[in-house]
């Protein structure tokens, strides 16, 4: 099933220079999406505030050199992409360490499921379902989470995730499998 | 396609990996559309749960922060460079004073020297030096001044 695609932001121009004129709309426009990335690829706050900051410092600085071959969205997550490897390598990803050897109950999730509708016996176990998720998402690779993340909670399309990872279309495929898989039989496994 | 999906198929439709014959099956067969629906709702939900968590994390969006950085790192370079410049002025004016310094007492020195020069060069003291015009007839060149 192919999931939903999140709505391209639409207030800038067409012209690859264009679409970076208004610097502030661009912010506006994928600040959100950027965080998020990045608050759920490191799972903490404060770095992901810093490097969302950061991330578009890097992008106004280099906005000159934007050719529009991706779009801004895939370009700003390219860049979010390596500063979460940047971050991966100077050893602060604390919390996907501790939630990969521990059976840390990650904290969030449950309470953040949209249908309140359903029984409270459906809730629960849906939440749970989250929370296995999020565990099993913990014990990926850095890699394999990363394209887990962009094409499930950024709801990317393989091509962008490429472009926003600089892998090829079939390497993210695979890394794409093996993290679905993995968090399946994950689940699977779950009572 | 022979059977339904496997586990693994479902896995690589969710991956992406479209094969025709998948393709084809899941709009034929409604249990193996079914249990792809399953599939595919933690990962949903997963997104859904992260998106709203996020969203409530989001912190409120500064705009023009990023030009604000930028135009602040500006400033502090531009404040670097001053601090640099008014740094090389503090170290270069006594330089450039002692030298000025160095060089008017060197004239000083000069003008001495001169003015001790023509002092010694002198054959009697300046007082004396109308004395020396009347004994000047004594000399051997006595014979010019006589004949004033």
């Amino acid at each position: 099933m192919e999931t939903t695609l999140a709505a391209e932001p639409g207030s800038v121009t067409a012209t690859p220079a264009g679409q970076l004129a208004d610097f502030d709309a661009v912010v506006r426009d994928h600040q959100p999406a950027v965080f998020r990335f990045l608050l759920a690829s490191l799972r903490e706050r404060e770095p992901a505030e810093n490097l969302t900051q950061e991330c578009f410092l890097r992008a106004y600085q280099a906005r000159r050199s934007f050719q529009g071959r991706a779009s801004v969205r895939t370009w700003l997550m390219r860049i979010a992409v390596n500063l979460v490897n940047d971050h991966r390598k100077s050893a602060r990803l604390r919390f996907w360490r501790r939630a990969a050897q521990t059976s840390l109950d990650v904290a969030f999730t449950g309470d953040w499921l949209a249908d309140r509708r359903s029984s409270p016996e459906a809730e629960a176990s849906a939440r749970e379902q989250v929370k296995v998720v999020w565990r099993a998402a913990a014990a990926l690779s850095e890699r394999q989470r990363t394209v887990f993340l962009l094409r499930f909670v950024e709801e990317m399309e393989i091509r962008e995730i490429a472009e926003a990872t600089g892998l090829r279309e079939g390497t993210v495929k695979a890394h794409l499998f093996r993290a679905v898989d993995a968090v399946r039989r994950k689940l699977t496994e779950t009572p | 396609m022979s059977g339904h999906l496997s586990s693994v198929e479902i896995s690589e439709w969710l991956a992406g990996i479209r094969a025709s014959g998948a393709e084809r099956h899941l709009a034929e067969c409604a249990g193996c559309a079914a249990e792809l629906e399953r599939a595919s709702e933690p990962l949903a939900r997963f997104g859904a749960a992260t998106r709203a968590w996020c969203a409530a994390e989001t912190p409120v969006p500064r705009l023009g922060s990023v030009v604000f950085a930028t135009r602040r790192r500006r400033r502090v370079t531009m404040m670097r460079v001053a601090l640099a410049a008014a740094a090389v002025l503090m170290v270069a004016t006594p330089v450039y004073r002692q030298h000025q310094r160095a060089l008017e007492t060197a004239r000083q020195d000069e003008a001495l020297l001169e003015q001790v020069q023509t002092e010694i060069s002198r054959s009697a003291p300046e007082p004396m030096q109308p004395l020396e015009k009347l004994v000047a007839w004594n000399s051997p060149s006595g014979q010019s001044a006589s004949s004033q």
